[in-house]
């Protein structure tokens, strides 16, 4: 009984290559007052996964939403090394994508960050499924037991 | 993307370190949202409070400066998270005043005019019809696309700031005629409006519409700036419109048709019970609760409301063991100060406080479990951010709550 490993495509957004459980919201997800920065808490009382951690998971929503602030929370949280391993979306937009380039361009952290998946990823995995994210190929791996 | 010699001499660093940093994140970005070229812009607004921007936020700005970045456009910044002058008076420890007092160093070596101010676009920053500017602030950017007929998109904090040192931005979104066509009808069935019904109103909207772009009927033509102010406020922070078309009223439904030739997607009517539930819905206090704080000046004020306050304010004081808070930009309190309207409202007992508000300030160091105010944003974003409870209700309601007599 070995690893089945099925590979979706989708559009590599920032490149680097991250792996971890998925922590999944099919909410769209909001990092301002949403995240606590200090420990990757969930803190936004209306996502629907309350006091569940980021860190290091692959983080998958549809889009972030919430204040242009957003950015530099999502940003402290990387800072403070409780970022996710990766981000895969449905379709990115510039709160997101924002705070991972400067992680890259501040701190020399990657996150990879694929969207528009052959196919809806939250009906493709459960909460912690492990996923690889190449986000210069845009290619996840859903990793499971066969 | 296709880039122009200059912008490609950025990114390889022969502009310094700062415009390629910001090159690189434009480009980044760009790519991403599928822009086909970067366009110039006319302005920016940025973001430079330590609440949100956390060390991080210090660390990229100081990069920036650092980096010898410098504003090649005009650029306004947001409220900080403290009073410069009141800090200590409204309790804020040091250390958390210490790390402003960086973001307010960088903003100022990057050229910012430091007006700390929500409200650029009705004094010092003044976008007109058409142009491409680069602003966050969620109320800002509300006003500057739909009152004005400017073209932002909701720039992040980190976006701001590089397209405020290369006066560049990438061409997606809303800087693209297309895309600014409004998906929904709002038909507006409202009697005589109040201030009050202007920031329902926005929550209303801003929560049916999410990301999508209101066309609105039924607002009176005689709306003043402050109330659009407000409503675009509401509509900013209970969903997160960027822009909406209010018929009769701003420039792009005046000039053209706001749904660009296609059927709205949706149609809602609202009337005063929609209001009234709405009205509920944001307060999340017992009624009957004492009220420990009460705040106005959600977005900052204007002299106009401030006369307005001082009206309301005749023969009145605020009550032993209530604090009551009013947030007003800078300009507006030296011009209040020249009026004659500061010192007497002072010395009833109110604290003023300027280029911050009780929005984003650490106010939770007073541990306030009550606030009552006027604001629906406030209403809505300070519970998130302080973990209190909230009464909204009009000014008149707010004065009496916080003042007496005397």
């Amino acid at each position: 009984m070995g690893n089945v490993r099925e590979i979706v495509k989708g559009r590599g957004v920032t490149p680097g290559y991250g792996e971890g459980k998925a922590l999944i919201s099919k909410k769209p997800f909001m990092f301002a007052h949403g995240v606590e920065p200090r420990t990757g808490e969930i803190i936004d009382i209306r996502s629907g996964l309350l006091k569940e951690n980021i860190k290091g998971k692959v983080l998958i929503f549809p889009f972030g939403k919430g204040s242009t602030t957003g950015s530099a929370w999502f940003l402290e949280t990387i800072r403070q090394g409780n970022g996710p391993s990766a981000v895969i979306n449905v379709e990115t937009e510039s709160i997101i994508a924002s705070a991972i380039v400067m992680a890259r361009l501040l701190y020399g952290i990657t996150i990879p960050l694929v969207d528009r998946l052959e196919g809806d990823i939250s009906e493709m995995v459960t909460k912690d499924t492990f996923i690889q994210v190449n986000g210069n190929t845009g290619e996840i791996t859903i990793v499971s037991r066969g | 993307m296709i880039l122009t010699d200059e912008e490609k001499a950025y990114l390889e660093g022969s502009h310094g370190e700062a415009n390629r940093l910001a090159m690189e994140l434009l480009v980044s970005l760009g790519e991403s949202f599928g822009a086909e070229r970067l366009i110039p812009i006319a302005s920016a607004h940025i973001l430079g409070h330590y609440g949100s921007l956390h060390q991080a936020g210090i660390d990229f700005l100081e990069k920036l400066a650092e980096g010898g970045g410098e504003c090649r456009v005009p650029t306004t910044v947001d409220p900080s998270s403290v009073d410069f002058e009141r800090w200590k008076q409204f309790k804020i420890p040091e250390e958390y005043v210490e790390k402003q007092k960086r973001l307010q160093i960088a903003v100022e070596k990057l050229g910012v005019i430091p007006t700390w101010s929500c409200t650029p676009y009705l004094s010092i920053n003044v976008p007109r019809y058409g142009q491409n500017i680069a602003w966050a602030e969620s109320s800002a950017i509300a006003y500057a696309n739909s009152v004005i007929g400017a073209r932002t998109n909701r720039t992040p904090f980190g976006l701001d700031i590089c397209a405020a040192i290369t006066g560049k931005i990438p061409e997606f979104g809303l800087y693209i005629e297309e895309n600014r066509r409004g998906s929904l009808l709002f038909d507006v069935k409202i009697d005589d409006f109040s201030d009050l019904d202007y920031h329902t109103l926005g929550a209303i909207i801003g929560s049916r519409s999410g990301a999508d772009i209101p066309v609105i009927k039924g607002i009176p033509a005689n709306i003043t700036n402050d109330q659009l102010k407000c409503f675009g406020a509401g509509a900013g922070s209970a969903g997160s419109v960027a822009l909406y078309h209010a018929l009769g009223i701003t420039p792009e439904a005046r000039l053209k048709d706001p749904f660009g030739g296609k059927k709205p997607e949706e149609v809602f009517a609202i009337g005063r019970k929609d209001l009234q539930k709405m009205e509920d819905q944001i307060s999340t206090a017992d009624p009957n609760a004492r009220v420990h704080m009460v705040t106005l000046g959600c977005p900052l004020l204007s002299t106009e409301e401030l006369k307005a306050i001082f009206r309301k304010m005749q023969k009145r004081k605020v009550r032993k063991d209530m604090y009551f808070w009013i947030y007003l930009t800078k300009e507006t309190y030296d011009i209040g100060k020249a009026l004659g309207l500061i010192d007497p409202l002072e010395k009833a007992g109110i604290w003023f406080s300027t280029q911050t508000c009780a929005t984003i300030s650490p106010v939770k160091v007073w541990g306030f479990s009550h606030v009552m105010t006027n604001s629906a944003k406030c209403a809505l974003v300070v519970p998130s951010e302080h973990d209190v409870k909230i009464t909204y209700r009009d000014t008149d309601g707010c004065i009496i709550t916080a003042t007496e007599p005397g």
